[in-house]
């Protein structure tokens, strides 16, 4: 099943990459709430997590398409303008090539670094810690870095703002029922308007019937030395971009470019762009990597999939998940690289084949019914909102890293140290409407089909308008186009909606939420079914179930620690009794290190918990748990389980019974491993962790 | 093409303000008291990942983080269930921040960090505080109540300033005097401390302001003398 869902994933990615305008993040926010229904499905979480892993990377191999051909500037921009010029000369198999060449890189490079960090302890997370009290300062640097580089530097001021102030009122909008928390929220249609719909319209209001053909496709490879160096430094660069905050690909790209005309490195106009299309699509690749590689090495999820990762897991990452996660991108990467390799002269003609304008009408027809369906009037309006915003870098030909400032604003604000007080004093608090849980698999099915109705309905209907049209003559790669009828009526409509809205806002009086009187119809079931799948000690188990891992800790019991011979024994017994064995549990309450308290019984109602109980391996016990299994951690001794031999004496620890790699220092990944996080100062584990913010509290 | 440079421009303008507007104009319904109450049950079902529901327990701590992030972490006797409520900077200032082994109902959204549930408030009001303090008293009058753990003011803090303790911490100390007698009249001023990782920016705003306001403290013994330590600080309209 796990293969399966590897290619499955794999698959979904090279179709998410190929359609413009349709982000990762969106497929993921879809997967998490539909995954609800997944266990009846008999899917375990592995298979979830194996789809997320795989597309997201195979996502990253085909995401460049759309811009390279359809000239659809879509959040990998910055590499429009050199792809784009190599489609126009005939060589756009070799374009998607060199992008593959790049992704590949991207994807080793990344699985390098990554395993080298891991020999080196907690030092990602050592550097954020010590980063993080400049976190403002690095931030406002890169921006300002990217904004006075930009040739238009008021414009490009005015753009990061506004996409900044977006992004503060999208992050604190009611319009989205559950505002950010709704498994899809406000962030779809958000970025779904400024870096999709946004471009699919300039795409069509300046594409032109008139524009004379590329030439004939001419197959031909790469070089491996062009390849090597822009793929390295983009590789490199993605590990910046995935681990810091608000940072994306599009800064890095733009840095990249900075850098290097600092250093005077110009080659001809060719070999710049072959070399800029492999940078930025390696840079894409290992950022998607590495944002879900930081929910290990950090303990902080940096991506749409990596916060599916992280759900899915149950918020634990260890080791071996990260060895899946890695097999299951190097598998996912493989076959997109292979796909679009062997079929990249096919992919190249097809788009040739195809009605560009439909197809831009058609996704922008998808993404609005989606949003319409998914999140009602008020996604919409988030949608035309950041259309608008998205709109201005394209008409004043500013860089579209600047609308990266959706992210960086808002992530500069929290830095700084001054939100509150900011917030207060412009009365920018942020509201959230009430959201009750009525996305299921069937409704998100429905959503999707009536939006790929629309979009194929729009393809036809745009393709016969489009056939009969008279269109300008765009220059080509230039930002200065004349807009046809079509561009000025999609530019009438925005505005007199966006009028609307303001008269709607400033007259329409309060609007009500929903009515939450249904809310208590919708009742958890009392028992789950699931899978004892790893037994951590005799009264902890990691439990898979409804798509989710979960760690339970056994209610009513109380056993001994490992490291002792008795706790040993006991969990050896747990272990060869129920390990990998078919269960029905209900949770009954969560302890202070988020773990469940589980009652478990067999298929055949037997009761778990009271079978160990019964064995003798641990002790009835109804209050508090005691802190959770820690090797060679002592504990008031107090079994009194079936053994001869004396109470053996206290293991002296040789090392830190948290400190998994022996370095010394306990990172938040190993507290997190161990279920002692968050790790307060009266905690044995906090002299031996980094308290960046010094609150007295780690990995909080 | 310059012909729709502005237009598209203004069009951004107006809806930023559509959204701000909105945000500002949106008010709560009075049936958010029918959710449910959150149990163990409802966190392991994914169906109900993000949606809103009510917690009423009590509070464990209390703490800010440099960010501004303040964590109360809460026990649900009746569930068995601790679970975390961050309340982030950009909620705004919470009216009356909830102190330790005080019984709290927060309604928000369920959502996981790190593994750990939390409920995340719906906006600052609906963080409340169910047991509320009894009736303030005096600062001098508390002074004389070593021990206890009191609510005082109104209050002026006629001096503060922050210091770094041996651990690195920056603590903010304080002088209370009560508000709008002549000084020295009702007793001397009483010094105080707001320990960082207890302290929000409202209440360290709030503090440094001139604006009387009231504490609640724990009454202890400093060096001979009787000193608040302050577990919070609000403005007298909150009360």
């Amino acid at each position: 099943m796990v293969i399966a869902a590897s290619l499955l994933g794999a698959l979904t990615g090279i179709l998410t990459g190929l359609v413009p305008g349709i982000h990762v993040n969106t497929v993921t926010a879809l997967l998490l709430a539909s995954s609800a229904s997944c266990a009846s499905l008999g899917i375990e979480y592995s298979a979830l997590l194996a789809f997320t892993c795989a597309l997201a990377i195979s996502h990253t191999f085909f995401d460049v398409v759309p811009g390279l051909f359809l000239g659809v500037p879509g959040d990998e921009s910055f590499a429009l303008l050199p792809g784009h010029r190599l489609v126009r000369q005939g060589r756009g198999t070799l374009a998607l090539r060199l992008s593959v060449a790049g992704s590949a890189l991207g994807l080793a490079i990344g699985l390098v670094v990554v395993a080298a960090l891991l020999g080196f302890g907690n030092l990602i997370g050592a550097a954020e810690e010590a980063i993080g009290p400049w976190m403002f300062l690095v931030l406002a640097g890169v921006s300002l870095v990217l904004i006075v580089s930009d040739s238009r530097r008021g414009w490009s001021l005015v753009v990061f703002l506004a996409s900044g102030l977006l992004g503060v009122a999208v992050f604190g909008s009611p319009l989205v029922a559950g505002g950010l928390d709704a498994p899809v929220n406000a962030l779809f249609p958000a970025l779904a308007g400024l870096f999709g719909v946004a471009g699919l319209l300039f795409a069509i209001a300046t594409t032109s019937a008139g524009e004379p053909p590329p030439p004939p496709d001419v197959p031909a490879n790469p070089s491996a030395r062009g390849v090597a160096w822009p793929g390295v430094r983009g590789g490199l660069a993605g590990l910046l971009v995935g681990v810091l905050p608000g940072l994306g690909a599009a800064n890095a790209a733009t840095l990249l470019l900075l850098l290097e005309r600092g250093f005077g490195r110009h080659g001809d106009r060719d070999a710049q762009d072959r070399a800029y299309l492999v940078t930025t699509s390696s840079l894409n690749t290992s950022e998607a990597l590495f944002a879900i590689a930081a929910l290990y090495l950090i303990g902080r999820s940096r991506s749409g999939a990596s916060i599916a990762v992280e759900q899915v897991l149950g918020g634990i990452v260890s080791p071996a998940d990260l060895g899946w996660i890695a097999l299951f991108m190097i598998a996912a990467g493989i076959v997109a690289a292979v796909i679009m390799w062997w079929t990249g002269a096919t992919v190249a003609a097809g788009f040739q084949a195809v009605d560009q304008t439909g197809l831009n009408w058609s996704v922008v027809a998808f993404l609005a019914v989606l949003t319409l369906a998914l999140l009602g009037a008020g996604g919409l309006v988030i949608l035309i909102c950041a259309t608008a915003v998205g709109l201005i870098p394209l008409l004043f030909g500013v860089r579209r890293a600047q609308l990266m400032g959706f992210f960086l604003v808002p992530t500069m604000l929290f830095y700084s140290g001054y939100q509150v007080t900011l917030v207060d004093w412009l009365s920018l608090e942020q509201r959230t409407a009430p959201l009750l849980p009525l996305i299921t698999l069937g409704g998100i099915a429905v959503a999707l089909v009536a939006s790929v109705t629309v979009a194929l309905a729009t393809y036809y209907v745009a393709g016969r308008i489009d056939a009969g049209a008279e269109r300008p003559v765009r220059t080509n790669g230039s930002f200065g186009p004349e807009f046809s009828s079509v561009g000025r009526l999609a530019g009438a409509a925005i505005g007199a909606t966006a009028g609307a809205l303001l008269l709607f806002a400033l007259f329409g009086g309060a609007y009500p939420p929903d009515d939450v009187g249904s809310f208590a119809t919708l009742t958890p079931p009392s028992r789950t079914d699931g899978r004892i799948e790893r037994v951590i000690d005799a009264d902890t188990a990691d439990i898979a179930s409804a798509c989710r891992r979960f760690r339970v800790r056994f209610s009513g019991l109380d056993a001994p620690e490992l490291g002792r011979p008795d706790g040993d024994r006991a969990r050896d017994w747990v272990q060869a009794t129920f390990e990998d064995r078919p269960v029905r549990w209900s949770a009954v309450g969560v302890d202070a290190y988020g773990r469940f308290l589980g009652d478990i019984e067999l298929l055949d109602g037997t009761s778990v918990n009271q079978e160990i109980i019964r064995q003798g391996y641990a002790q009835p016990f109804s209050g508090r748990p005691a802190e959770p299994s820690r090797p060679g951690r002592a504990r008031s001794p107090r079994s009194t389980l079936p053994t001869s031999a004396p109470a053996a004496p206290e293991p002296v620890a040789d090392r830190l019974p948290w400190d998994d790699n022996g370095n010394g220092r306990i990172s938040c990944a190993e507290a997190r491993a161990h279920g002692i996080a968050p790790v307060r100062r009266d905690h044995p584990a906090y002299p031996f962790m980094t308290d960046g913010d010094g609150d007295g509290v780690v990995c909080e | 093409m310059t012909r729709l440079r502005y237009p598209v421009a203004v069009a951004a303008l107006v809806a930023l303000t559509v959204l701000f507007i909105t945000n500002r104009r949106y008010v709560y319904s009075e049936s958010l008291g029918l959710l449910p109450a959150l149990t163990a049950a409802h966190i392991v079902d994914p169906r109900h990942a993000g949606a809103t529901f009510r917690l009423e327990g009590r509070v464990i701590s209390v703490r800010a983080t440099r960010q501004g992030i303040v964590i109360i972490e809460t026990h649900d006797p009746a569930e068995d269930l601790y679970v975390d409520v961050p309340v982030f900077p950009s909620l705004g200032c919470l009216p009356l921040k909830p102190v330790r082994g005080e019984a709290v109902r927060v309604t928000g959204n369920l959502g996981m960090y790190a593994g750990q549930p939390q409920i995340r408030p719906l906006s600052a009001p609906h963080v409340e505080v169910l047991d509320l303090p009894g009736d303030p008293v005096s600062a001098a009058a508390a002074a004389e109540q070593v021990g206890a753990t009191l609510l005082i003011g109104p209050v002026v803090a006629v001096d503060a300033e922050f210091f770094e303790s041996r651990a690195g911490l920056e603590h903010l100390r304080l002088t209370l005097a009560d508000a709008g007698e002549p000084a020295g009249a009702a007793g001397p001023p009483v010094e105080g401390i707001l320990f960082q990782g207890e302290q929000t920016d409202c209440e360290v705003d709030l503090l440094l302001s001139n604006d009387p306001f009231l504490v609640t403290a724990e009454v202890e013994m400093f060096q001979g003398a009787p000193s608040f330590n302050v577990r919070r600080a609000f403005p007298l309209d909150a009360w």
